[in-house]
């Protein structure tokens, strides 16, 4: 189990527990869940990485504390 | 209160706020102390499940708004500056974001102004109350803290705070069981986690400081809880309605965050949502209790194993068998599929390969051994052979003794002799030509010789042996030599060269360097001998042969005697003349196949018969001419013979020849310009027997006539019955019109024919005598030539083409002849060749024959009299000029000798633009305007414009009138009301009226 920090910047920033197997589309559910956004209306970067659902947190890298970028389309 | 998250320096602002807005401080303080309630997250095993079973049971509005304690999340940097505006605009962006709060806010609102009322009444009621030792501690803790906070300072504040985060708690008992379908349909975020960070800033410590501060907290709120819900339910009591309705839940005066929260779930709750999401549970590292008992540990594992025999994960905190199964993977398990049938195929797409490798190809060789190439086994299946090699041997030797045994052997032999004699062996070799010299075939050695390619068509190409290397050899050999050749150079002097081998001058011929250009390359070469061997003796013996041969070719004995000595004589002696003579072998064979000779030689007494002196020149002229076309030179004989009148012929088979050539004389004498005609009519002559000729040769059948005439003799030609019939008659009478129409166009032109009587006999005879000869066999195409010949007649007379037509009309077609040739001519035949088509196509008018001469005459007034062909070379001519221009030289290369005195009259004129002639002065000034591509001012031009306008008119202005013409207008009007006045008036007056 990770936690990911995930930062908005206009006032929503949401820490996820996750597990590392998850896919992006996974954790885009459970910060949906959490914001109160549609899920397929998330978007997360880490810079100008924009994440694919379809892709795990591990293949991505993505660690335990890690900080995504969260925007909305 | 929630102001006490605020740094100082915004204390003046806040204070100012909360004058002129009604109390911020109490609805704005949003979960100002809201911490994270890390003891369910982080354990929730132990804290957990205890705080659950409370909550839910007591919080019964649970979806409802009191869920939210602190509805705005607040970033941390902005409250920090924590300017009103940035609030606000903060605010917006929640609500934005969450409409719900929205919603809430408004409620807060509200709230607000009667919380303000309550908080008093909290105040008292928290000071009645007395506060739990362990909150006591918490909130002195914040007390400390809180001195700089404006609010802050006050403990009742503080107290509030710790309320409201008890009153989050059993929120997020609740939430836990919440379905995943409520998390989405909620749109505000988990109460809880607000509180994580909204601690008042200023004090906020770093990260890893607030998690040290954790566990006191979390001690700080196990406690109150009980005390908040009580609070709570009092507020409940309190509005019952409104909080269901448009109020926010009495927690609502959650405090405004200081700083920004962070959302957070507890690992239960994230599992719940997961679940509802259809996800696998979180993976714990220690999810089971190490604190726990045994049982429970066992329980779980249990647990576990099942999960696991299901294929998967265990659900913690779930009911007994709750279990997560990953779903399949649709997309996944058609890729497998796919994959699976890719291999499968290669695998059978493997066998058949395989399959197939085992067939042998046609091109493999048959033993299995060759394939396989290893030399072991070669040098077993080596050994293989030679074992059978020897047990065959064997075999026929056994075989040889039995034969022997039995007395068999000789037939044996005979019977292989004889198979021996009918293949092709040494003695078929014999004659061969090998192209290479014998050196090359050293002895002992195998030479493998091939036939030489040669031309198909070619008969006299005989086969040629070669070997192919020496033929490389020979090759390089040459051009070795060549190259030797090259490096010598040109040999300035023609000096002589030496023969390497054997040392003698080679001899040389004049520019030999170009034999093998003419003769083609030299090549020695060696007949392969009679047994099939080559000797070198008998080929040496061969060439001693060929140069004996040669010796005594070039051996001429040369006689010192000189010739005699002879009288010199103007004329040949007989024996000279004789040397002139043809060999009369070839006209005897000539004669025996052309009768019409001695047809020609009977004609005469039939020429007699027909009241005619019987001196036609015919036979003559067919023997002469006609005899045999292929022999040109007969001609040229007879006529020598015609001159040298005194030398006597000595041959006896042309008595009848001489006989006619006496009769030609005779008529040549009598007439004065017959030469043309005559020469004209061998040439009619002539051409049928070409004709014959060709034909002979053609068909069979024909030879068998000319054979058949042989046979007849000159008796059976005039036999001969002239077969006339209707179809014949009317198409000679046709053929007549069109003769006469012609005839007698010829007479207009000319016909004073120098045509003697003799003459027209003569034709007449020779015509009636072919005629008859060409009904005996081939007077079919005979005769049309005669008639058809006309045309083609060449003369070398300087007379014009049409008259000569004319004349041959009247000479071939006279009044008499007519009826005897037929009308109709016999198409030519084309097989013959193209002059047949040419004849045919003339005689049928294909084309037209042109007449040069006739057209050239008549346009001559209209042809150039003094053309040249330089004028054709202009071109050239300019281009010269202009090189010589260049240089200062104009004019034609070549001077006018003819205008050597021609003085040109030179007047320039200068034209402008409109066309107008200038002058001087205009011409100079228009150059000037191009040369210097600008003219006078727009002034200018007009005026000069107007002056040549002035100009002009007065040129065209007549001296006697007005440039209006009012004279002549005058002059009509007088003359049309016949007055000699004019009344000059604006309106019409009667002229009447005016005498009047």
């Amino acid at each position: 189990m990770i936690e990911i920090t995930v930062n908005d910047r206009l006032g929503k920033k949401v820490r996820v527990k996750c597990n590392e197997d998850d896919t992006i589309g996974d954790l885009k559910k459970l910060i949906a869940a959490q914001t109160g956004t549609r899920w397929d209306k998330i978007v997360l970067k880490k810079w100008y990485t924009i994440y694919k659902d379809h892709i795990s947190l591990e293949d991505y890298e993505i660690h335990d504390g890690m900080n995504l970028e969260l925007y909305y389309q | 209160m929630g102001r006490g998250s605020k740094r100082p320096e915004s204390e003046t602002e806040e204070g100012q706020w909360e004058d002129d807005d009604p109390p911020p401080a109490e609805g704005g303080g949003r979960s100002p102390l809201a911490r994270r309630p890390t003891s369910g997250s982080r354990s929730p095993g132990s804290s957990r499940p205890d705080n659950e079973g409370d909550v839910i049971s007591s919080d019964e509005d649970f979806p409802g708004p009191p869920a939210r304690s602190a509805p705005r999340p607040r970033p941390r940097r902005s409250s920090r500056k924590s300017s009103d505006s940035a609030e606000d605009s903060e605010d917006s962006a929640d609500s934005a974001h969450a409409p719900g709060w929205h919603r809430k806010r408004v409620k807060d609102k509200k709230k607000r102004k009667k919380s303000k009322k309550d908080k008093k009444k909290k105040k008292k009621r928290k000071h009645a109350h007395g506060e739990a030792p362990r909150s006591h501690s918490a909130s002195g803790q914040r007390r400390q803290r809180s001195p700089t906070d404006r609010e802050g300072g006050s403990t009742p504040e503080v107290a509030e705070r710790e309320e409201e985060i008890e009153t989050a708690v059993p929120v997020i008992a609740t939430r836990r069981r919440a379905t995943a379908a409520d998390f989405f349909q909620e749109e505000e975020p988990e109460p809880r986690r607000d509180r994580s960070r909204s601690r008042p800033a200023p004090r906020r410590p770093s990260r890893s400081r607030e998690r040290a501060h954790r566990g006191s907290r979390r001690e700080e709120r196990a406690q109150p809880r009980s005390r908040e819900e009580r609070t709570r339910e009092r507020e409940r009591e309190r509005e019952p309605r409104e909080l269901k309705a448009a109020s926010p839940p009495p927690k609502a005066p959650a405090p405004e965050g200081g700083s920004q929260k962070i959302l957070s779930m507890s690992v239960a709750e994230s599992n719940a949502l997961r679940a509802s999401l259809g996800l696998a549970p979180l993976k714990e590292k220690n999810a089971v209790d190490p604190n726990g008992t045994r049982e429970e540990r066992r329980e779980h594992k249990a647990r576990e194993e099942f999960a696991r025999a299901q294929g998967g994960t265990l659900i913690p905190n779930s009911t007994k068998h709750e279990i997560h199964k990953a779903p399949e993977n649709l997309s996944q398990k058609t890729h497998a599929e796919k994959l699976r049938e890719r291999i499968q195929e290669r695998k059978k797409k493997r066998e058949m390969e395989a399959r197939l490798l085992a067939i042998k190809k046609l091109g493999d060789s048959d033993s299995d051994e060759d394939r396989r190439g290893s030399s072991s086994n070669w040098v077993e299946r080596q050994k293989k052979i030679q074992a059978e090699k020897a047990a065959a041997l064997k075999r026929a030797r056994m075989l040889e003794e039995l034969e022997d045994d039995f007395g068999v052997g000789h037939l044996v032999q005979e019977a292989v002799a004889q198979d021996r004699a009918g293949a092709y062996g040494k003695k078929d070799l014999s004659g061969l030509k090998v192209e290479h010299s014998a050196e090359n075939f050293a002895s002992g050695r195998d030479v493998i010789l091939t036939l030489k390619d040669s031309d198909v068509l070619d008969a006299s190409a005989e086969d040629t042996l070669v070997n192919v290397n020496i033929m490389d050899d020979e090759r390089t050999k040459k051009k070795l030599e060549e190259v030797k050749k090259a490096k010598v150079g040109y040999n300035a002097y023609d000096q002589e060269e030496v023969d390497e081998l054997t040392g003698e001058l080679k001899r040389k011929n004049m520019l030999d360097k170009y034999d093998e250009e003419i003769e083609g390359e030299q090549r020695t070469s060696f007949k392969i001998g009679h047994e099939g061997d080559y000797n070198e003796e008998e080929q040496i013996e061969r060439q001693r042969q060929k140069i004996r041969e040669k010796l005594n070719a070039a051996k001429r004995l040369e006689s010192l005697a000189l010739p005699e000595l002879k009288v010199a004589s103007d004329y040949y002696t007989s024996e000279e003349t004789a040397q002139f003579k043809k060999p009369k072998k070839k006209r005897k064979v000539k004669k025996r196949i052309l009768r019409a000779d001695d047809l020609l030689a009977d004609l005469e007494a039939d020429s007699s018969a027909n009241k005619k002196p019987s001196k036609s020149p015919a036979p003559m002229d067919r023997s002469s001419k006609g005899a045999l076309p292929m022999d040109l030179d007969e001609d040229v004989e007879i006529k020598f013979e015609a001159d040298l009148d005194d030398v006597k012929l000595e041959d006896e088979g042309d008595m009848g020849l001489e006989a006619a050539l006496n009769r030609a004389r005779k008529l040549k004498q009598k007439r004065e310009n017959t030469d043309v005609a005559e020469q004209i009519l061998e040439e009619i002559k002539a051409e049928p027997k070409v004709k014959q000729e060709t034909e002979e040769d053609l068909t069979g059948s024909e030879l068998i006539g000319t054979f058949e005439e042989e046979e007849d003799g000159h008796q059976s030609q005039f036999g001969k019955p002239l077969i006339m019939n209707e179809t014949v008659e009317f198409c000679r009478n046709l053929g007549a019109r069109q003769f006469n129409d012609q005839f007698e166009r010829g007479q207009k032109i000319k016909q004073e024919s120098s045509v003697s009587k003799d003459l027209l006999e003569f034709e007449e005879s020779l015509t009636s005598a072919a005629g008859s000869s060409g009904i005996a066999d081939r007077s079919s195409t005979k005769e049309p030539h005669q008639r058809g010949q006309w045309e083609e007649v060449d003369n070398n007379d300087d007379d014009s083409d049409f008259e000569r037509d004319m004349k041959m009309d009247v000479d071939s077609h006279g009044e008499d002849d007519m009826n005897n040739a037929a009308i109709l001519e016999e198409e030519p035949d084309l097989q013959s060749g193209v002059a047949a088509a040419i004849q045919l196509a003339n005689s049928k008018g294909y084309w037209e024959k042109e007449e040069k001469k006739a057209t050239g005459s008549n346009l001559k007034h209209l042809m150039a009299k003094n053309y040249s062909i330089d004028d054709k070379m202009r071109m050239d001519d300019e281009r010269g000029g202009r090189r010589g221009d260049r240089y200062g030289g104009g004019g034609p290369s070549q001077p006018f000798q003819e205008k050597a005195n021609y003085v040109p009259n030179v007047q320039l004129e200068y034209i402008d633009d409109g066309g107008r002639l200038m002058n001087q002065k205009e011409a100079f000034r228009y150059l000037s305007h191009k040369f210097h591509g600008k003219g006078s001012g727009k002034m200018k031009t007009e005026k000069r414009m107007k002056k040549v306008m002035e100009q002009s008119l007065m040129m065209n202005m007549s001296s006697t009138d007005t440039p209006l013409q009012t004279v002549e207008k005058l002059k009509k009007k007088q003359k049309e009301s016949a007055t000699p006045y004019l009344v000059l008036s604006g309106n019409k007056i009667n002229p009447q009226d005016l005498k009047k």
